[in-house]
């Protein structure tokens, strides 16, 4: 089917989104919650686009792109001025939720500046877009989930409680496209090559394993505990083949 | 008893109708969650055991009234009456009796005047402005004069709890008739009536049913919404409470018409009673197999089930709901699929409000025409109101569409309390808008109230004076918004937060130039960028407000001034010297006693005490106590 993206007619296949067709031919539409490996939510309603289709006798719709089934004939805007005032509205509102995010402060400046609005004093970076919690969903652990409603929204393991479905595979902080979410990396580094007694296991410092300590001196892969992550995922799994980080020995293939 | 076919419906009627004609007297105590709460249910007790006392024959239950040699006096706790304001309500049929404001002291009267066969004059309705007279029979109060019930039609006059009763009013005829029918004639019925989704979108009932038919799917699904949260309505609530069969038989008929096998009733779990009646009219109707496998000997198996919403605003949103019901957190997702497609677990499902499916045993058995020919020709037949807020006769109602809001406030809700004058009315929930004075010769349809710039919604109506300030009352509406958006998407999640931050810098006198325009574009865009219904409508208490009383935002912009001497920030209260008869009523109720006066000398306001409650003013008869 044919699908006409800002006056160039363009080859669409059913099921397919109007993004996937647009980022296809080189458009660019902006996105956050959008990850071309998870389902779509529509949560940041950054890519919305103006639409139209014949049979409409000119009456347009504003959609977000990402979710948006192509159909025959579809006309579709991704730069009126309307689209743009849209975004901006996105990108202020962000702005204003997550005052230190350099991302969204350069989506903002891209965009030509953003309206202020009341700004959040507590410093956090998350934009609730739901990839952490949609790429724990797809590796199988669930283990976060939003809780609360409203501006009080957060993402957050049940009750707030140390996980025990979590594996740490950290693909949540991998998708994360404000880096809101930060793998224990760094401090690893820091321990590494300290006495046994005082190495502190990655779980343990995720809050996850009290007290256990390393035997390993962080070569996670041979650790029997990072095994539940061997378990947990299937190799060729979407997720690891995005990163390509994180690959247990024996996945070399 | 089992009733397997029309037949064993037709002799159960013609029996029980039998037995509701050895009844001498009905005593329906209103059994409304209003009644309940000033004490319907002490006086039904009272009742029974005075009854008892003097030996009057008192029944609960059709059937018994079949035997005996003197006719019994059946007594019944039933559903909303309507009229809250002067619960608890007993009606006396045949004769058409209402009694208002009953206690329990009074029971012995009333059984006594039922053994003589007089009227207990007192307890009746007083005529307002008529010193002495009172309203003889129901008929007569204006409250229920140009009302026309049909999804509350045994709402108020039967007992809920009871199939016998409900049968005896016809129940259950429709779903015999419907079952006669074939799913696309019966589909076809509905499409003739005209019937819009109750719940406040408006979408054609029949052509919902009918493309959930035509979209592929190895099973449908029937739901029913009574997730009812606006501020303010308890039209679903008095439904389900009052009358569950027939929103059971509705939701039948649609498994009929669209192939489903299971339904589901979402009733919010602040409605215990709601979800105890209809639990246990489930039940009912399990044990009579009406409800299971072939029922009333058709090819139609179906079966209900109630969950129950844990007080979620979002879940009474379609898709939040089902996702609810599938026992996943309550968010709504994009409905560029429709639920008649992709609904419930995925598969073609029908959802439609409580009111919608109470209409639906009406419809069926007088014919869709008939149906069409009440209400406007875009919005035909009738929509239960609950009429609330500074309006006299607080109530459930339901009226043709079409009826003037005119009519609706202050010939059914006879005018605003104290005589005060009329500000706005809002309609449509939190989702709606307010309609002011100018347009209250509006007819009552889903296309009027949309092009006033509110909405239909579930059927609130909050009446308001001219001591409610519209900066207030929108700041009031985007909090409860604020509290209730799931927090899925940016525009609602953020955009209501910063819309309820600019107007309540308004109230508190911070507003600066140029507010009004910035509110006007956010909420333009909120509108058009948000996820679902919540937050798409979540503008409208301001943009209508806006719209209609810009010069009250003004006020609190420019002047810092609030008119109607409500937000605190900005209100001052003095006392007019020439007003004052110096009563010392308003002393007594100051919280901070900052009146000060002597008897008949002119009262003074101590501006450093007063905390703006306005304490003063409400009991104030002579007007005296002024915003300055």
């Amino acid at each position: 089917m044919n699908i006409i993206i800002d006056g160039q007619t363009l080859d669409a296949k059913e099921n397919e989104t109007i993004l996937e067709v647009a980022r296809r031919n080189g458009v660019e539409i902006p996105t956050l919650c959008h990850h071309k490996l998870l389902e779509g939510v529509g949560a940041c309603r950054l890519c919305v686009v103006e639409i139209t289709h014949p049979s409409w006798k000119g009456a347009t719709s504003y959609v977000t792109s990402c979710l948006y089934p192509v159909a025959e004939g579809l006309e579709v805007q991704t730069k009126s001025p309307t689209v743009i005032r849209l975004r901006r509205t996105v990108l202020g509102l962000l702005a204003a939720r997550c005052p230190d995010s350099d991302v969204i402060r350069k989506l903002a400046f891209a965009m030509g500046g953003v309206e202020e609005y009341e700004r959040f004093e507590d410093g956090s970076k998350c934009i609730m877009c739901y990839r952490c919690t949609r790429a724990c969903a797809a590796v199988g652990a669930n283990a976060i989930d939003a809780v609360n409603r409203g501006t009080l929204k957060e993402i957050a393991t049940p009750f707030h409680e140390a996980s025990e479905t979590c594996i740490g595979c950290g693909a949540c902080a991998a998708v994360c496209p404000t880096g809101a979410i930060e793998m224990e990396h760094l401090r690893v580094a820091m321990l590494r090559g300290r006495p046994a007694t005082e190495r502190p296991c990655r779980y343990n410092l995720m809050g996850l394993m009290p007290g256990a300590l390393c035997p390993n001196n962080y070569d996670c892969a041979i650790c029997e505990i990072d095994q539940r992550f061997v378990e947990a995922c299937r190799p060729h799994h979407p997720m690891f083949a995005a990163r390509g980080l994180l690959k247990p020995r024996g996945w070399e293939e | 008893m089992r009733i397997a076919t029309p037949k064993d419906l037709e002799a159960l009627r013609k029996r029980l109708v039998e037995a509701d004609g050895k009844i001498a007297r009905k005593v329906l105590v209103c059994g409304g969650t209003g009644c309940i709460a000033t004490g319907a249910l002490d006086v039904r007790a009272a009742l029974a055991s005075e009854a008892a006392e003097i030996g009057l024959r008192i029944e609960t239950q059709l059937a018994p009234c079949l035997e005996g040699k003197n006719a019994p006096t059946l007594l019944a706790v039933t559903g909303c009456q309507g009229l809250c304001e002067a619960g608890p309500l007993v009606q006396i049929e045949p004769d058409g009796v209402m009694y208002t404001r009953v206690k329990s002291a009074a029971a012995k009267e009333i059984i006594a005047s039922l053994a003589k066969g007089e009227i207990v004059e007192k307890l009746l309705l007083p005529v307002p402005g008529e010193k002495g007279e009172r309203f003889k029979g129901r008929a007569e109060i204006p409250f229920y004069k140009g009302q026309k019930h049909i999804a509350l039609e045994g709402c108020g006059h039967i007992d809920p709890e009871s199939l016998d009763a409900y049968v005896a009013i016809g129940g259950f005829g429709a779903l015999a008739k419907a079952l006669a029918m074939s799913p696309s004639a019966l589909t076809g019925e509905v499409e003739l009536s005209g019937l819009r989704g109750r719940g406040g979108g408006g979408f054609p009932t029949g052509r919902k049913w009918r493309s959930c038919v035509e979209a592929q799917g190895d099973e449908r699904f029937v739901v029913c919404n009574g997730d009812e949260g606006d501020p303010g309505a308890f039209m679903d609530c008095a439904v389900m409470e009052g009358d569950p069969f027939r929103v059971l038989e509705g939701m039948m008929i649609c498994a009929h018409a669209i192939g489903a096998k299971r339904g589901f009733i979402y009733v919010r779990n602040e409605y215990p009673r709601a979800v105890h009646r209809l639990g246990a009219a489930i039940e009912r109707l399990r044990e009579a197999g009406l409800l299971g496998e072939r029922i009333l000997g058709s090819d139609l198996c179906f079966d209900v089930a109630i969950s129950r919403g844990g007080g979620a605003f979002v879940c009474g949103e379609s898709s939040a709901l089902m996702r609810s019901i599938e026992g996943n957190v309550g968010e709504p997702r994009a409905k560029y699929v429709r639920s008649v497609q992709r609904g419930l677990y995925d598969k073609p499902t029908v959802l439609n409000n409580v009111e919608t499916f109470a209409c639906m045993p009406a419809i069926v058995r007088d014919g869709g025409a008939a149906f069409k020919k009440l209400g406007t020709p875009k919005s035909p037949g009738t929509k239960a109101f609950c009429l609330v807020g500074k309006v006299r006769n607080t109530g459930l109602i339901e009226v043709p569409m079409g009826t003037p809001l005119r009519e609706v406030v202050f010939g059914i809700g006879g005018g605003i309390i104290d005589g005060r004058p009329f500000k706005a009315v809002q309609t449509g929930g939190p989702s709606g808008g307010c309609i002011p004075e100018a347009k209250l010769d509006l007819p009552v349809d889903f296309d009027a109230l949309t092009a006033a710039g509110s909405m239909m919604g579930s059927g609130g109506m909050i009446v308001m004076d001219d001591r409610t300030c519209m900066v207030d009352v929108a700041r009031y509406f985007l909090e409860f918004l604020l509290e209730e958006s799931c927090g899925k998407c940016v525009p609602c999640r953020e955009g209501i937060f910063q819309l309820h931050a600019l107007i309540s810098k308004i109230g508190k006198g911070e507003g600066k130039e140029g507010d009004l325009d910035r509110i006007a574009r956010l909420a333009e865009d909120v509108r058009v960028l948000s996820l679902c219904g919540l937050g798409k409508s979540a503008p409208n208490p301001v943009l209508s407000t806006i719209a209609s009383f810009r010069p009250e935002y003004e006020a609190h912009i420019h002047d810092k001034k609030c008119p109607a001497g409500v937000c605190r920030a900005i209100t001052t209260f003095a006392i007019d010297e020439g007003m004052c008869t110096g009563c010392m009523a308003c002393v007594k109720p100051c919280p901070t006693e900052a009146i000060s006066g002597k008897k008949k000398k002119p009262h003074v306001i101590d501006e450093r005490k007063c905390t703006r409650c306005g304490a003063c003013r409400i009991v104030c008869r002579y007007d005296a106590v002024r915003v300055v």
